[in-house]
């Protein structure tokens, strides 16, 4: 069942030389329970998604299209009732903890507080619960007792407050914004850990935005792969991995130190993509790959490609996909 | 790959020990301290790359800083090129700094906005060196943007006109501008994306095959020291835990913590490992 769905979003932002487009006709459908990767480059329109679902883009953003969920159109509530849904039915997790807990109040406090405004509870009722969820998050009594402050946490510690006030509410969707980014390793898979552990209980929804491709495989089941504001390459993880169709995808992978499992000989360089992602003022007519894509061809450049079917659910917008041959 | 022990020898570190002073507790009491660095033994020989590899509080900065002589040491030597840095005089800590350069890892941090880049990549030509003509300090730079993939007439232009990675490589251009032996870069690719990651890695290579430079190259990601280090030395508080070439430490990881280290890397094609303590 499907649960939040984006038709044909976009967003665009005035700039001193002119409105720049941030993303370019985004759709996608997230069910119950499902966990959706969103991958790609900084720039490419991964959080600009998330904040146009949770009603957050910057002021002098203009959103079109339809962002459905349980049957509203969030681009069309009013702040009060986008506040009903804000932190109690779709909640998110930010990249970095510290900038996204609040200094000066405790950890204890900051839990509770999604509690107070939305579930109505007494401050006694809000700090019981509170512990509960610290609990629950890894941080148990009395080590980490609630009138603690995030200064005196670590990074993989705060993160998993960021998510204990993400959870407060119970909320349906969780979107977790590069949550791992600002973390060590063996912080990153105990958190990816504990993600994957909440929502499975609850049969949350999570979408999970990340630039790792590897976090991607071991976290998720379906994926889309974003370009520049456009979605390029989108399928069940497995079908995506196993064919990679899109060069963007393609190049990715194959640019990630992770994807070597041996050393590089001696005088052989790592992949790359040549070039970098092109400004929102500055994306070209055609593909908006075409300028970095070795297999770019003069039918690239007129207009953008339009998405195509592969098998099962397995799409792509390229005109000259990796792979098996595509149906005419 | 162990070419490092018969050539000469740029760096060599004994015992470095470093405490950091923390809030006095009691009024009466000595302050406390923390042990950043707890007896660190490393050696690096002309041309070759190690890195050092840890987590966040592991040491690993502080040990980048202190080779370079902006920490001073509570115990040990940090020698290089055969001198003892702690025991020069100014003036011969300013003459062997030609030879050690940094490169910090956030590329937006690490250049004055306000400063055209040609200034910023002479600064260190500026500090370090003195009798280097107009028409020398103009070649010098265009030399160094050069060498890292920029043109000569950037020189004029400001760090905002740049991307992450142009940034990186303008940070880099400032590190070779001395002619130095040694680059000490502090995760010089964590804040770049990863196809620009990969392009900053190789250029880190081409220079090292062309200007033969040494580096010590600190980094949280096992995985991308992989491809630029002969040898790795794996830190975990203060301490070296384990330290080999490169591609031994990663096939047979002796030591727990590296075993942990290598598990914890996400890798595509392999189902999620569940960590133990979780």
């Amino acid at each position: 069942m499907t649960l939040l769905s984006l038709q044909d979003l976009r967003v665009t932002i005035a700039t001193p030389e002119g409105p720049a487009t941030l993303l370019d006709g985004v759709s996608f459908d997230l069910a119950a329970g499902e966990q959706l990767g969103i991958v790609g480059e900084s720039g490419c329109g991964k959080s600009m998604t998330a904040l146009a679902v949770m009603g957050l883009l910057p002021a002098a953003a203009r959103a079109e299209g339809h962002v459905i969920f349980e049957g509203k159109n969030l681009l069309a509530l009013d702040e009060d009732a986008l506040c009903q849904i804000r932190g109690r039915r779709i909640a998110m997790v930010f990249q970095e903890p510290m900038t996204a807990l609040n200094p000066v109040k405790t950890i204890g406090d900051q839990v509770a507080e999604g509690l107070r405004w939305h579930m109505g509870l007494g401050r006694g009722e809000a700090e019981t619960r509170a512990v509960k969820l610290l609990d629950r998050v890894g941080l148990p009594q009395p080590r980490f007792a609630p009138g603690l402050y995030p200064h005196q946490l670590s990074g993989g510690q705060r993160q998993r407050v960021v998510i204990a006030i993400a959870l407060a509410c119970d909320p349906a969707v969780l979107i977790a914004d590069e949550p791992t980014t600002a973390l060590d390793v063996t912080s990153q898979a105990e958190i990816l850990d504990l993600l994957a552990d909440v929502t499975a209980e609850a049969r949350m929804a999570l979408m999970l935005i990340t630039h790792d491709l590897a976090v991607v495989w071991q976290n998720t089941a379906s994926m889309l792969v974003m370009y520049a504001g456009c979605v390029v390459e989108r399928g069940t993880t497995a079908a995506v991995f196993e064919r990679m169709a899109h060069p963007y995808t393609r190049g990715l992978l194959a640019a990630s130190p992770h994807a070597l499992d041996r050393a590089l000989p001696a005088g052989r360089r790592l992949a790359t993509i040549p070039g970098r992602v092109p400004d929102p003022q500055h994306r070209p007519q055609g593909c908006v790959f075409a300028g970095r894509c070795s297999r770019a061809a003069p039918d690239c450049l007129p207009g953008p490609p339009a998405e195509r079917a592969l098998e099962d659910g397995h799409r792509v917008a390229c005109l000259h996909p990796h792979g098996a041959e595509l149906p005419a | 790959m162990t070419a490092g022990e018969t050539g000469p020898m740029l760096l060599r570190v004994e015992g470095l020990t470093l405490d950091y002073p923390l809030p006095r507790e009691r009024l009466l009491a000595p302050a406390p301290r923390f042990r950043a660095l707890n007896a660190v033994n490393l050696h690096l020989a002309k041309g070759e790359s190690l890195a050092v590899v840890g987590e966040s509080g592991s040491g690993k900065s502080s040990l980048a800083r202190t080779v370079l002589a902006l920490e001073r040491p509570t115990a040990g030597r940090v020698e290089m090129m055969g001198q003892d840095v702690f025991a020069l005089p100014p003036a011969g800590l300013r003459a062997l700094r030609r030879h050690a350069q940094m490169v910090f890892q956030d590329p937006y941090g690490s250049l004055d906005p306000r400063r055209k880049i040609g200034w910023t990549i002479a600064e260190p030509l500026d500090a370090l060196e003195s009798g280097v003509s107009a028409a020398e300090r103009k070649a010098r730079i265009a030399e160094v943007l050069d060498s890292v993939g920029l043109k000569p007439r950037d020189a004029e232009r400001f760090p905002h006109e740049f991307s992450g990675g142009q940034r990186q490589r303008i940070a880099i251009a400032r590190a070779l501008i001395t002619h130095p032996d040694l680059i000490v870069a502090d995760e010089p690719v964590s804040a770049l994306d990863v196809s620009v990651q990969a392009q900053v890695l190789n250029l880190f290579m081409d220079l090292r095959e062309r200007l033969g430079l040494s580096y010590l190259f600190i980094s949280h990601d096992l995985a991308v020291v992989r491809h630029v280090a002969d040898r790795v030395a794996v830190m975990r508080h203060g301490e070296v835990v384990e330290e080999g070439g490169v591609e031994s430490v990663f096939n047979a990881p002796r030591h727990p913590y590296t075993q942990a280290l290598l598990a914890a890397v996400p890798r595509v094609g392999m189902p999620r490992r569940r960590n133990a303590g979780s």
